[in-house]
């Protein structure tokens, strides 16, 4: 079988060929990398396919098979998740290099180079098997990310974005290794369906403080609240393809590993409290979705918004990863490609916004609003997929983690994700009406972040390489959503990953499980309702934001959000404090809650 | 005295931790940061560590003497020389926002707020 | 957050933590499983009698290319953050600290310097290609390759360094490095096996050309790392010396 390296090799290949020709002409460097994500792509398409047979693929590197049922050398444990990820990040690595092929001050072969090598992370994240070599990989995708994010630097904002991103990151990362560590001297394994036969079914203080210290490690990488304070100046400052990749693909990546953590090595050990756990990642998770939610209304700079915006739905996806069924992750898995598609095409909005008018701040655009319909459409139907409007994933998503919120009679978790939405597409209409139409003038007191633009050249009018991709990302995040069975393939997906048991004999046995075939859920009236509710209360959220001239109205909440957005302060020190509060709480809980 | 190893660990990881917490120039707090990953390393190496056993390298030693963990030896050696590199990373971007903006200090940068 | 306000917190933390952590490390019993399988099976099986060797390059290899690569990008963003930007220039080297005197190196440091190159490059080159028999490799050797142009710089000028270590060749052993690493792996892949399948013939435990592609792989990395680390400290002191601010 030669396909599973390819995703990781291909892209480390090429980017170590384009660093080492750093002369080749642009033209040829941008074909290049391009042929080389668009190559991962179909390779990606063709695991998926055979995943359909074979619920879990597992290739070995260097021949190490396993042994005995223990598996010294690190494999790759492929199944339908994973590959959609790769499919996913094949997809938005091809449109951010579409998208800066024409105009993007790359620097030789540099940003080729680094964000083949992203790419090539982030894949290797996706499909292994190995907890270390997920750790490698997390680093690699890091490292490749804080130079990105650092690029622009001739301005002082994105090396200090990048330094705050680059720190926080780098002590999650120990936090996370720490955890690893621990498990290690438990089990004598690295392997993660091996640690989890290993752990058994009942977790003493070790092997709740490794699940905790782990959990809190990736938590930095999925901003999750009090870890999330990088992603807004990381978001802030980088370059818009970059962004795209950062928020589509690279942050989930983070609840991703916690996902694949908990199910794979975990869920044994911690089953009998089960509830502590849901109650536990459901907390964090609420409180990441209203703070992202209220810091996203507060924001005038509209990357910073988007990056706020994106908080809060890594909170709604805990909050459905929290309640830990079949039906919630399907939803999770559902509503992660929508999300990625939606967040994608508008920061490539947000490029295109920032290649015409210099400027993405929503006060000065509307004091001279132009009339620039690709990117107005874009943000307009963005916020509507944000809001979950039928037919993006993010509808089919919410529909399946309701459900799933429902049986486990945790209405409020649907209420959160609900009024979350409505508030990030409230104020993604806002802007929109802002600085497109220059409905409703506003001050604000708050800070202006200023941005010199990504590109070189041509502002005055949209060049077919910058839209293409972001229409064709926002029309496939539409289309997607009318794929037959979608609800159906989630679903087997999600219970085949949550068969701990199952897939450990998988991995290391040779033994193939017959996969039980799962059917759709079906389409209510009701979820219909709800897609389009949330939709109207967007609205209306933007609307009476509008009538008012503060960019945050609602004179009675305003202490508390000067309160938040003095927290957001941009200082390493407080950031890296938060960090250890919020190990120290989910610490504290879990081996007060989750231990015998 | 087997637990001392994970005591220094630990201390080292807060130590770094505080250090960076209350760094009043980036490149201290930088190397904070290497403190902290230290501890990391004193971890993995108390935890390959056997009483009594040799280096796993049986160029003079047959094949078969007990010896230490080689796995987390292998894990650690990797780390150290990438540390390295991502730190000069990190220095270079501490090099480049003193010459933007004149600053050092974490506290004082303050471009990105709110 | 007030730095009083911060300390609080990060102390309440810092006790909760060490508690937390401490009492999970208060009866670690370390499970062997791993180490005495590796310890096992890397002379009989791979001929390796350096079993760290075995681990980084052969039994976990794939980790250790994404770890390489971890390198190979931080330098690349060294390399993309202190370019030289639009609105500046480069000029002849000179410290960038005004008014200060720099002695030229004194004969003692010259004579020192000078000799120990061909001992340390003898030096590096041994520890790179024992690696699969002593402790070494290519990590090791590599570090070790890369002072020798660095004791060049301590001797002489920042011009000697640049002309015996120019910047296109590091560059070009750097990227040679990481991809032949990964054409290795692919190598075994193409005689339609796994990736980073040990296939070049395996040798006697103890000689220099034991391990099979490991041996390979040693160099490839030194070749990196050496190149890497070399660049690095070229692109710093472009940047310190070189490079002139806007006037």
């Amino acid at each position: 079988m030669l396909t599973p390296p390819i995703p990781v090799v291909l892209p480390l290949l090429m980017a170590a060929l384009l660093a080492a020709l750093h002369r080749m002409p642009r033209p040829l460097a941008f074909l290049l990398s391009i042929l080389t994500t668009i190559t991962v792509g179909a390779v990606a398409i063709a695991l998926l396919n055979y995943s359909r047979e074979e619920p879990l693929i597992v290739y070995w590197f260097g021949g190490w098979s396993p042994r005995q049922g223990s598996a010294p050398g690190i494999g790759f444990a492929i199944d339908t998740a994973g590959a959609m990820l790769v499919l996913l990040t094949s997809v938005l690595a091809t449109a951010s290099l579409i998208f800066s092929s024409r105009y993007f001050d790359t620097v030789g072969t540099l940003y080729h180079s680094l964000l083949l090598i992203f790419v090539a992370a982030m894949n290797g994240f996706a499909l292994t098997g190995d907890l270390f070599n997920l750790f490698v990989f997390f680093e690699l995708m890091s490292v490749a990310a804080y130079a990105l994010c650092g690029y622009k630097s001739e301005e002082p904002g994105p090396l200090q974005g990048a330094l705050n991103f680059a720190v926080t990151n780098t002590v999650g990362a120990f936090l996370a290794l720490t955890g690893i560590a621990l498990l290690y001297s438990r089990t004598g394994a690295l392997n993660m369906a091996q640690i989890g036969r290993a752990l058994g079914d009942r977790a003493d203080t070790l092997v709740v403080v490794a699940f905790a210290l782990i959990a809190c490690g990736f938590s930095v990488k999925a901003a999750i609240v009090p870890f999330h304070f990088w992603l807004a100046d990381a978001h802030a400052v980088a370059p818009a393809p970059v962004c795209a990749l950062f928020s589509g693909v690279m942050v989930e990546l983070g609840l991703y590993a916690i996902v694949r953590v908990y199910w794979t090595i975990f869920s044994g050990a911690l089953a009998t409290h089960e509830a502590e756990v849901r109650t536990l990642l459901a907390t964090f998770g609420g409180l990441t979705a209203v703070t992202g939610a209220l810091m996203c209304y507060a924001q005038r700079h509209l990357k910073r918004l988007l990056a706020f915006s994106t908080i809060s739905h890594m909170g709604i996806l805990l909050l459905g990863v929290a309640l830990l069924t079949p039906q919630a992750l399907a939803g999770v898995e559902l509503y992660v490609v929508g999300h990625a598609f939606v967040k994608a095409a508008m920061f490539l909005a947000a490029g295109i916004l920032l290649h015409r008018t210099a400027t993405l701040d929503e006060i000065e655009l509307a004091r001279r609003p132009r009339r620039l319909w690709v990117p107005a459409a874009l943000l307009v139907a963005g916020a509507a997929g944000l809001a979950g409007a039928p037919t993006f994933g993010t509808f089919w998503g919410e529909m399946m983690i309701g459900g799933a919120a429902h049986g486990l009679r945790n209405e409020w978790i649907e209420g959160i994700t609900f009024a979350a939405s409505a508030a990030t597409a409230g104020a993604l209409f806002r802007f929109a009406a802002r600085a497109f139409f220059g409905w409703g003038p506003a001050r604000d007191p708050g800070s202006k972040i200023e941005e010199l633009p990504d590109t070189q050249t041509g502002h005055r009018h949209t060049p077919a390489a910058m839209w293409v991709p972001a229409v064709g990302l926002m029309v496939a995040g539409l289309v997607a959503g009318l794929a037959p069975r979608l609800t159906g393939a989630a679903l087997s997906s999600a219970i085949h990953l949550e068969d701990r048991a199952g897939n450990a004999s998988r991995v290391l046995d040779h033994m193939a499980p017959y996969p039980p075939a799962v059917g759709d859920q079906p389409l209510m009236a009701g979820d219909v309702a709800r897609g389009a509710g949330c939709l109207a209360a967007a609205l209306l959220v933007a609307w009476l934001t509008l009538k008012s001239r503060a960019i945050f109205p609602a004179g009675r909440l305003r202490p508390a959000v000067r309160w938040l957005r003095d927290l957001h302060s941009g200082i390493i020190p407080d950031y890296v404090t938060w960090v250890m509060v919020g190990t120290a709480a989910f610490g504290a809980a879990a081996v007060l809650w989750l231990r015998g | 005295m087997t637990w001392l190893p994970y005591a220094v660990a630990i201390w080292l990881f807060l130590v770094g931790i505080y250090g960076v917490i209350t760094s009043r120039h980036f490149v201290h707090l930088i190397i904070c940061l290497s403190v902290v990953q230290s501890s990391t390393y004193v971890l993995l190496l108390g935890i390959g560590y056997r009483v009594g056993a040799a280096a796993p390298v049986f160029v003079d030693i047959p094949p078969g003497t007990p010896a230490v963990d080689p796995v987390v030896q292998a894990l650690m050696l990797t780390d150290v020389v990438v540390e390295v590199t991502v730190t000069a990373l990190l220095l270079a971007l501490a090099v480049l926002a003193h010459e933007r903006t004149g600053k050092l200090d974490p506290n004082k940068l303050g471009i990105l707020r709110g | 957050m007030k730095p009083a306000a911060r300390l609080t917190l990060f102390g309440v933390a810092a006790v909760t933590f060490a508690v937390i952590v401490g009492s999970a490390v208060a009866d670690i019993r370390p499970n062997d499983w791993y180490a005495d399988f590796v310890n096992r099976v890397t002379v009989p099986e791979r001929q390796i009698t350096d079993a760290v060797t075995a681990v980084n390059f052969d039994i976990r290899g794939f980790d250790t290319l994404g770890e390489e690569f971890i390198m190979f990008a931080s330098v690349l963003g060294v390399a993309l953050l202190l370019r030289r930007h639009r609105d500046e220039r480069d000029g002849p080297p000179r410290d960038r600290a005004q008014g200060r005197d720099i002695p030229p190196p004194s004969d003692a440091v010259r004579i020192l310097t000078v000799a120990l190159v061909g001992p340390v490059v003898l030096f590096g080159i041994y520890v790179v290609a024992h690696g699969q028999v002593t402790p070494g490799g290519g990590f090791q050797g590599g570090v070790v390759l890369a002072t020798a142009p660095l004791l060049i710089y301590l001797a002489g000028e920042y011009q000697s360094l640049c002309r015996l270590a120019p910047r296109w060749l590091m560059e070009s052993a750097e990227a040679l490095g990481a991809g032949g690493y990964a054409i290795v792996g692919a190598i075994g892949m193409l005689r339609a096996e796994r990736f980073l399948e040990n296939w070049m013939p395996l040798g006697r435990a103890g000689d220099v050309f034991s391990g099979g592609s490991v041996a390979l792989i040693d160099w490839t990395v030194g070749l990196e790392v050496a190149g890497g680390f070399i660049l690095l400290l070229l692109i710093f002191l472009e940047e310190t010396l070189v490079r002139r601010d806007p006037a």
